[in-house]
């Protein structure tokens, strides 16, 4: 078994940024009312980091986690992905989403090949990524199942896996394991975790949960109000799982960070 | 400090519908409204200007030529008169098709309702109306016109029982495949409140399954309008489908054209009308 | 033993709550339908002579009422016409259930091809772009609630009394119902599996073809089958009324004598038929969406 290394692709070269967002404000129109999810949000996400984005729901990180996609246009202010402004989406940002997004048409093999068959990339340079990725994230076995068949974990990761081998520069992922139980969630941390290290991608990784964070970040910055409301750099050991538990200073934080939630939630 | 701006915030992001929400939506169907009332208007503007341009009116009448047909016949038409029609107005016939499908509608909608429900529950049902099901639920219930104007001559009486068993068929498979789709958990949480079996019929099932039926009768009850003007034009004494094969042995179109358009147009007020009713029984939704 | 009864146990709270559907009850239903006929049959021929043409017995029926449709055969494939003076045949009234059968399965079929096709390339395109979409749903949603079968003698007006008369007026009835069904298919489809494949770089034709078609072919199953029986219900009304071949103007004949003999082998034929094209669109989109 050969080790695969994937690295950024050369024409990326040019910023040591993997992000940089400046005064990023975005208001949508609801009936006649005007709503501001972001109002003037700067963040700067250096080159393979992974960043945990956290807040509780409707405090803007969703939409902020759109924009950084290109799903979502802002009404002004600039981000920047690798030095250039995004203007939509494309194949360099990749996207897990919290719902199952794959097309339930496509056997696992095939979702996970889906993004360069359907881009119309040879198939001798996707090929060998495709079944790397089928191995990494466990699915040897189970490549011609529908993904109807496959439990909720299996699918979620045949979603990470097939965004992986589309081979992005940058991953984000919008509260991917919010619907999975406690022990699928788990190692499903520790299967992205090895890929994160494996690639060295950069992963902006939305969440509402603390320890989630805790466990996964390198960073971890709070939305609140529409901009960033704390700014914590997370570096215990890896791998954390005992750490954690362990360790008083993460307890210390893990106490400062619901304090900080808890400031920010309205009921 | 709670500006204005977090307040809305905070309203955005509550779950459920809130009056906000629901003002735009309405609002969005307001456009999408105006902009169905634009597409038809559309339509009538480029038909009126194709039939100008034909101007041939035994090909393709213009719109203002089919409502003229409609006008001059509204109640009464010499021409119909002389070839033996005995009530020629268009009104009246109308009113003669669409009172016999709505008759059979209820009647058939009534059984398909409690026959579809209950097969669903009671295998002895299921087993009883399976057979009709099956196979008229598959297969166009045109095909017993031709018998039933045999058997029951070219009267109301054919059409009522044509009617009835098509909206019975139609309504009896959407009660049917509702009442199978419909959760077991709420009826399993009703037994476990010590509901009977019985009671659970018509506590659970009937009104569960509501909103599905009642979008099946709002079908079969434009589809029993269509079928009673087609077997119309076998052969009756009166009603739209009679006037429309009268007037197409003339090759008037205008006529044609007018008579579908006003039975269509009636369908139309009573959907909208049946949609009115079914919005005001489905409140909790 | 007492395995037994506590499977059965387990069983008894659930089979109260839905019916199974079963095989035998149609094979009973059918046989009881032939007796409850034969018996009125024989009574009503008693009563009068003139009652056996309305309502024949079962033996008349496969007999008489079968080779009568030799009338029907217009000569060909060395068996002559009855209208040139041969005797009703077995072959004959073969020979005229295939020919008229075969005419009627193919407008039908072209009809519904052509139909379905066309609602759903308009749907397609139509529902990228919301004004478009709303102007012609209105229009396609008018269309639906005229009385189209009883609007088969214009298309007889229009076209003559012709096979392509008869396919138009399928395609009338069928492609409002795909079109309406594809638009609001589309329009239903959570917006995450149309942003996934846009974050993967997927080009806009390539997602029309490899997400939106795939993903709304579940939704389409109930109107597609809606519309294979509207196809035949169409060919029905267009050849019983004006057009002098295919199944239903085998029909519309028998009714002009009231021969209820041959109206019933007609009217199973056709039916099988229809049960069949049913049958048949359902294992298409079965075999289509294997995957849901």
């Amino acid at each position: 078994m050969t080790t695969m290394q994937y690295t950024q692709s050369s024409e990326s070269i040019g910023s040591d940024l993997a992000f940089d967002i400046s005064d990023l404000v975005v208001s949508f129109g609801v009936g006649n009312e005007v709503i501001t999810p972001i109002k003037g949000l700067d963040l700067q996400v250096p080159r393979g980091q992974f960043l945990c984005i956290l807040g509780p729901s409707g405090q803007g990180k969703s939409t902020l986690l759109r924009c950084m996609t290109g799903l979502q246009e802002p009404t002004s202010g600039s981000v920047k992905a690798l030095g250039q402004e995004v203007e939509g989406p494309g194949h360099r940002l990749g996207m897990v989403f919290q719902q199952d997004a794959i097309p339930m048409w496509q056997r696992v093999r095939d979702n996970i090949s889906f993004g360069p068959r359907m881009r119309g990339v040879p198939k001798s340079e996707w090929e060998p990524r495709v079944e790397h990725f089928i191995h990494a994230v466990g699915l040897s076995g189970r490549e011609r199942a529908w993904p109807k068949q496959l439990s909720g974990g299996m699918r979620k990761r045949t979603a990470i896996a097939a965004v992986f081998a589309n081979n992005p520069d940058i991953l984000l992922m919008d509260e991917p394991f919010g619907s999975l139980d406690y022990f699928t969630r788990a190692t499903l941390h520790n299967t992205l975790l090895a890929l994160w290290e494996e690639t060295q991608k950069t992963i902006v990784f939305v969440t509402h949960d603390v320890d989630e964070a805790l466990k996964l970040a390198d960073r971890i910055v709070i939305v609140s109000n529409g901009v960033i409301g704390a700014d914590i750099a997370v570096d215990f050991e890896r791998p954390r799982s005992d750490e954690l538990r362990m360790n008083p200073a993460a307890n210390e934080m893990r106490q400062v960070l619901l304090d900080q939630l808890e400031s920010k939630v309205e009921i | 400090m709670t500006s204005t701006v977090t307040r809305t915030l905070r309203l955005a992001s509550a779950e459920g519908v809130n009056p906000r929400q629901r003002r735009a939506a309405r609002r969005a169907t307001v456009s999408a409204i105006g902009w169905q009332v634009l597409g038809i208007a559309v339509f009538l503007i480029a038909w009126e200007l194709v039939a100008r341009q034909v101007n041939y009116v035994a090909i393709l009448p213009s719109p203002s030529a089919v409502v003229a047909n409609f006008q001059a016949s509204m109640f009464d038409d010499p021409g119909l008169r002389y070839l033996g029609v005995k009530n020629p107005g268009y009104l009246i016939n109308i009113a003669y098709t669409v009172g016999i499908s709505i008759g059979g509608w209820a009647l058939g909608s009534a059984i398909g309702v409690l026959v579809g429900l209950s097969s669903a529950r009671l295998q002895f049902m299921r087993n009883i109306s399976e057979p009709l099901l099956f196979v008229f639920g598959a297969v166009p219930v045109l095909v017993l016109a031709p018998f039933f104007l045999v058997w029951f001559g070219n009267g109301v009486g054919n059409k009522f029982v044509l009617v009835t068993f098509y909206a019975f068929v139609t309504v009896a498979m959407v009660a049917q495949s509702a009442a199978l789709a419909f959760p077991k958990v709420t009826e399993e949480y009703a037994a476990g409140l010590g509901i009977s079996s019985a009671g659970r019929f018509w506590s659970v099932i009937l009104p569960g399954t509501m909103p599905a039926v009642l979008s099946g009768l709002r079908l079969a009850l434009s589809t029993s309008i269509a079928v009673t003007a087609t077997v119309e034009l076998l052969g009756s004494e009166s009603g739209a489908g009679r006037l429309i094969a009268l007037r197409a042995t003339q090759a008037n179109i205008s006529a044609v054209l007018a008579l579908a358009i006003a039975v269509g147009i009636v369908a139309i007020l009573l959907d909208l009308l049946l949609r009115v009713v079914i919005r005001s029984a489905l409140r909790w939704q | 033993m007492s395995t037994a009864t506590t499977v059965r146990r387990a069983r008894s709270f659930d089979s109260k709550l839905r019916t199974k559907a079963r095989t035998w009850p149609l094979f009973i239903g059918a046989l009881i339908a032939l007796v409850v006929w034969e018996i009125i049959a024989q009574t009503l021929g008693k009563a009068s002579p003139q009652a056996s043409q309305v309502l024949p017995s079962v033996t008349s029926i496969v007999t008489d009422g079968f080779t009568g449709l030799s009338n029907f055969f217009r000569g060909g494939f060395g068996v002559s016409s009855t209208a040139n003076g041969s005797e009703t045949s077995v072959l004959g009234a073969v020979l005229a259930l295939l020919v008229n059968g075969f005419i009627t399965v193919v407008r039908v079929i072209a009809g519904l091809v052509a139909g379905v096709v066309l609602g759903a390339v308009l749907g397609f395109l139509v529902s990228g772009v919301r004004p478009l979409r709303y102007s012609l749903t209105g229009v396609a949603e008018l269309m639906r609630m005229l009385p189209t079968l009883a609007m088969a003698p214009l298309f007889t007006l229009w076209f003559g009394a012709t096979t392509l008369a008869s396919i138009v007026f399928i395609i009338f009835g069928v492609m409002f119902i795909i079109f309406v069904a594809v638009t609001n298919a589309v329009r239903n489809i959570p917006p995450e599996i149309i942003e996934y494949p846009r974050t993967l770089g997927i080009s806009k034709f390539k997602l029309y073809t490899s997400v939106i078609f795939p993903a709304v072919l579940p939704e389409i199953r109930g109107p597609l089958m809606f519309g294979g029986l509207v196809a035949w219900t169409s060919a029905l009304a267009s050849e019983l009324y004006g057009i002098q071949s295919g199944l239903g103007w085998m029909m519309g004949e028998t009714l002009k004598f009231s021969l209820v003999g041959q109206m019933v082998i007609v009217a199973v034929i056709f039916s099988a038929l229809a049960l069949l094209t049913m049958r048949m669109l359902s294992w298409l989109i079965n075999r289509a969406t294997v995957w849901n």
